[in-house]
């Protein structure tokens, strides 16, 4: 028995083959055209989209991994990767004559597509909708990170794994690697490549090192004297080393986007790490332990600094994610969303300012 | 049939293949008997080895053999393979406490020289050295694995560094290999994947990608119903950051054949496994960032002066504040610490007058001495004792004053700091032996806390009764009707100053739910409660509470509850009731000589008409 992958291929195949050798007015051709809008017509009742990923080692189609050895899998393989095709992918809105304008044009010499500049654009200037070819993937080289940048994520590993050995925490370092992280003109660009890739989890080194450099640059919007930005610098980096003295698991569910109460176990544990009782050495425990309360309750108790940790946390962990798909928002969504009153109540102005930031950032 | 055949063909290729292979160690290992490691005949046997494992490894992958006592197991069938050249090394890793070894693609002539000549050595020697598979690693042979006997194979943390060194050399078979040292464990391998992670995750993001690349790939050379077990533990662990790393980077034709796999009872596995790649495969969320004006300069300005605001005394007792967070949810190591540290604090903030700070450590310490019910209680009590001893109370007191005006340090205090500005004057009102600082601390409050009676209310529940009956005085002071629920509820507190004070409180409100809470007193079991709720009702003074009154007087014999009897009595003769006047009459004319005495009282007050 036939299954639809199955057929989907050997449709597609015979369509192809016919129109190559018969032209595509032929009897042979059309009713090979006719059998494939069957076949797709089948597969659009089940799926809202036809689908076959190509490679020169294997033939996917609808996520279905068709055999080494099936009989029409390996030509059409061949005949769709020496056309430069990776991805084929049909929606119910292409009609009958984008699907016969699709085949015609995948049915060409391969040098004829690609001298013609490739499938796709064959396809929109054909005007056909509901179908899409895409190339294989070109993997585009991330940017290199600067050193500071580097320096500055070894830090906070290492500052997270002298917490875990149960060491003494050692602020002065930290505030040596925070001063790097606030720079003007050129260099501040560089370190805005890295902060905006987003391509980490919260639970990793560059939470800390973006949330302290975006903390500055707020502060720097805000027109803060730059002692004052590496002080917020240095309770920024803090604001979570209690995950340090957490177990892994629980660290996993102590993350932003999940923590649901004023004071979580990790900002308990800052506290008590950075448990200081004198005036401005105090602000990284006070933005430690008050970084949560901002997001669930409001900035009406807590200290200004702490607000605008908070922010900067906030804006960094909802943005995150090691994967695209996992992060719950963009930079852009994000702070449309706050702008408008959604989300936590941050001070208005400091919104203001982070989008400011962000738009002069070109991010 | 014929896929059948074709099956059975590919089986005894493969097990030639494998023959071959083992055949030429075995022969390597032999001749290294006869000739030195650097002999030519060595060498040519060596090479032999090499192509043989190579030939087999290019087509099946990795080589995995078994020692047994009937010859040597491959790992895709299980027939014991023998002959008198495969025996003799057979015996060899039996006796060196091997007798698993793993030959993996790309084995090279030292490596396999290194492992034939290691099993010459004394068993004695291989032992000093940790066992065979130790020894060869020490000699930086990682084509060749060892499973030993006796003691679990390596896992985890042991794994960690050839791993490290796999990946880094992009040698997926060897990735795969030391996978399946694992064990299956789902444990072992998770914390593998995230030690793994975190030792790269300071790596440039590229250098992290393309490891977590090589992994994945090298998922593919795994045997298929472990495979699925392996990715469906990945899929399970997605929480994770390694995991959603992994599985991102999972060869599509991976993920094709996972999906594919799923049928009867792995189907709701595979349904996970597409639905988290569909997950990974959605794009990121890319809203352009809005167009806002920026903030105006008097914006920024009012904005700057907010965090100049906060000066160096304000930040103290804001971390102050936050201690007395943490006192009651730390143990008693650091307690003590950081008991110790707010006393530091406490001296010097009674040194500058800042009773902001102090009211802030006040307010930590009371919470903390409610919430706790260990020895660590009595610490922080003893504190409190401390810090009022140290000059706190002083200021306190001096302090307790009626405010002339906004600069009065309370006024401040309630501005910054209501909750624990409440707290504190109710804690300082709780001293009973000194009824002048109550007094004044009760005025103070019930000046300050005017129209805000919701900060009063919690406190009206205390378990200490001082607190509780300090904040129901208060409450009567400045509220209105809408206490009465916690009055109502005051009446039920265990302690009965506080009962007395909340019915004391409901009477001056005299409204009808107030007749009613006291109405519902008066029917409770214990006398004391009910000849107070009698008083208040007669002090409330409304006419309608007179019919709950006769049924209490007349609900038991005459001569019993003689003191509740009498408050009813006094109570009927004040609310000057119509109807107040038989039941009198019938206490006057049945009763003994006190209660008599009080029934014609009350008699004489009624007839004297209405109030």
């Amino acid at each position: 028995m036939t299954t639809l992958p199955g057929a989907l291929t050997r449709t597609l195949y015979a369509a192809l083959r016919q129109i190559r050798h018969y032209g595509p007015q032929h009897p042979a051709a059309e009713e090979s055209i006719r059998a494939f809008e069957s076949a797709v017509h089948s597969a659009l009742a089940q799926a809202p989209a036809v689908r076959w990923d190509v490679s020169a080692d294997w033939l996917i189609v609808q996520g279905a991994l068709l055999p080494a050895d099936d009989r029409h899998a390996l030509p059409l393989r061949d005949h769709l990767t020496s056309r430069g095709v990776a991805h084929l992918t049909i929606t119910a809105q292409a009609d009958p004559r984008a699907l016969r304008e699709a085949i015609r044009l995948l049915s060409r010499e391969p040098e004829e597509v690609i001298a013609s500049g490739g499938t796709s654009d064959a396809l929109r200037r054909a005007g056909v909708v509901g179908i899409e070819v895409e190339g294989p993937e070109q993997t585009r080289a991330l940017p290199a990170e600067t050193d500071e940048y580097l320096a500055a994520l070894s830090a906070a590993a290492a500052l997270s794994a002298s917490v875990e050995r149960g060491d003494r925490l050692d602020v002065g370092r930290v505030q040596l690697v925070v001063e790097t992280l606030d720079p003007s003109g050129g260099d501040a660009r560089a370190l805005w490549t890295q902060v905006v890739l987003r391509g980490h989890d919260e639970l990793d080194p560059p939470h800390a090192v973006n949330v302290a450099f975006l903390a500055m640059q707020l502060a720097r919007g805000l027109g803060l004297a730059r002692p004052e930005r590496i002080e917020l610098g240095v309770a920024a980096f803090l604001h979570d080393i209690g995950m340090a003295r957490l177990p892994w698991q629980d660290r996993l569910a102590e993350r932003t986007r999940t923590v649901r109460i004023a004071l979580p176990r990790h900002a308990v544990e800052a506290g008590l790490l950075l448990r200081r009782l004198d005036g401005r050495r105090s602000l990284p425990m006070i933005a430690a332990m008050e970084h949560h309360r901002v997001i669930v309750e409001g900035p009406s108790t807590a200290a200004p600094v702490s607000q605008l940790v908070a922010l900067a946390d906030y804006t960094e962990a909802m943005t995150c994610g090691r994967v695209g798909g996992l992060r719950p928002a963009g930079l852009g969504g994000l702070v449309t969303a706050l702008l408008a009153g959604e989300g936590p109540a941050f001070p208005a102005v400091h919104v203001r300012v982070l989008a400011a930031v962000l738009t002069q950032a070109e991010v | 049939m014929s896929g059948d055949r074709e099956a059975e063909r590919a089986e005894v290729a493969r097990f030639e293949a494998a023959r071959r292979a083992v055949r030429g160690v075995a022969s390597a290992f032999r001749t290294l008997r006869l000739y030195p490691l650097h002999h030519a005949r060595t060498a040519e046997a060596l090479q032999a080895a090499r192509a043989a494992i190579d030939a087999y490894t290019a087509g099946h992958g990795s080589l995995a053999v078994t020692a047994t006592g009937q010859g040597l197991v491959f790992d895709f069938r299980t027939e014991p393979y023998v002959d008198d050249v495969v025996g003799d090394l057979a015996r060899a890793l039996r006796a060196r406490a091997a007798p698993t070894v793993q030959f993996l693609r790309g084995v090279s002539l030292a490596e396999l020289g290194e492992f034939v000549s290691a099993l010459h050595l004394p068993p004695v020697q291989i032992q000093r050295a940790g066992g065979l598979g130790a020894l060869l690693g020490a000699g930086g042979v990682r084509s060749v694995l060892i499973e030993i006997i006796g003691g679990a194979p390596p896992r985890g943390a042991d794994l960690l560094e050839p791993l490290l060194e796999a990946v880094g050399a992009g040698a997926a078979d060897r990735i795969t290999a030391y996978l399946r040292q694992t064990g299956g464990d789902e444990a072992a391998m998770r914390e593998l994947f995230r030690t793994f992670d975190r030792r790269i995750v300071t790596r440039p993001r590229q250098a992290q990608l393309d490891a977590w690349k090589a992994i994945g790939q090298s998922l593919a050379g795994l045997r298929v119903p472990w495979q699925a077990a392996v990715c469906a533990m990945i899929v399970r662990s997605v929480d994770e950051p390694w995991a959603a790393s992994l599985a991102s980077q999972w060869p599509p034709v991976l993920a094709a054949s996972l999906v594919s796999q799923a049928g009867g009872t792995a189907q709701a596995q595979g349904r996970r496994v597409a639905e988290v790649l569909r997950t990974f495969h959605r794009t990121a969320p890319s809203t352009p960032l809005p167009v806002v004006e920026p903030p105006s300069p008097a914006d920024l300005q009012e904005a700057m002066a907010a965090v100049a605001a906060w000066d160096e005394r304000r930040l103290r007792a804001q971390a102050v504040r936050r201690l007395g967070e943490l006192l009651p949810v730390i143990g008693a190591g650091e307690l003590a610490g950081a008991l110790a540290q707010l006393e530091a604090a406490v001296v010097v903030m009674v040194q500058e007058g800042d009773l902001p700070g102090l009211l802030a450590a006040m307010n930590g310490l009371t919470g903390a001495a409610v919430a706790l019910t260990d020895a660590r209680a009595d610490a922080v009590r003893a504190m409190v004792q401390r810090m009022l001893s140290l000059g706190a109370g002083e200021l306190f007191e001096r302090t307790l004053t009626r405010p002339p005006g906004p600069a009065h340090p309370f006024v401040q205090a309630m501005q910054v700091a209501p909750q624990e500005t409440v707290r504190v004057l109710l804690e300082l009102a709780g001293d009973d032996d000194r009824l002048q600082v109550r007094g004044r601390a009760v005025d103070l409050l019930a000046h300050l806390a005017a129209g805000r009676g919701d900060l009063l209310v919690p406190h009206a529940l205390d378990p200490r009764w001082h607190v509780a009956r300090n904040a129901v005085t208060v409450l009567g002071r400045i509220g209105g009707p809408e206490m009465m629920p916690v009055l109502r509820a005051a009446m039920s507190h265990p302690g009965g100053h506080v009962r007395r004070e909340a019915m004391q409180v409901a009477s001056q409100l005299g409204t009808s739910d107030a007749m009613e809470a006291l109405a519902e007193v008066l029917l409770r079991p214990d006398g004391e409660t009910q000849a107070a709720a009698a008083h208040w009702l007669g002090v409330l003074g409304r006419p309608e509470a007179a019919g709950i009154l006769i049924a209490v007087l007349e609900g038991s014999p005459i001569s019993e509850q003689l003191d509740l009897k009498r408050e009813v009595i006094r109570a009927l003769g004040r609310l000057r009731a119509p109807e107040s006047g038989d039941a009198l009459r019938k206490v006057a004319s049945r009763a003994g000589g006190e209660l008599r005495q009080e029934a014609a009282a009350a008699l004489a007050r009624l007839q004297e008409g209405p109030a």
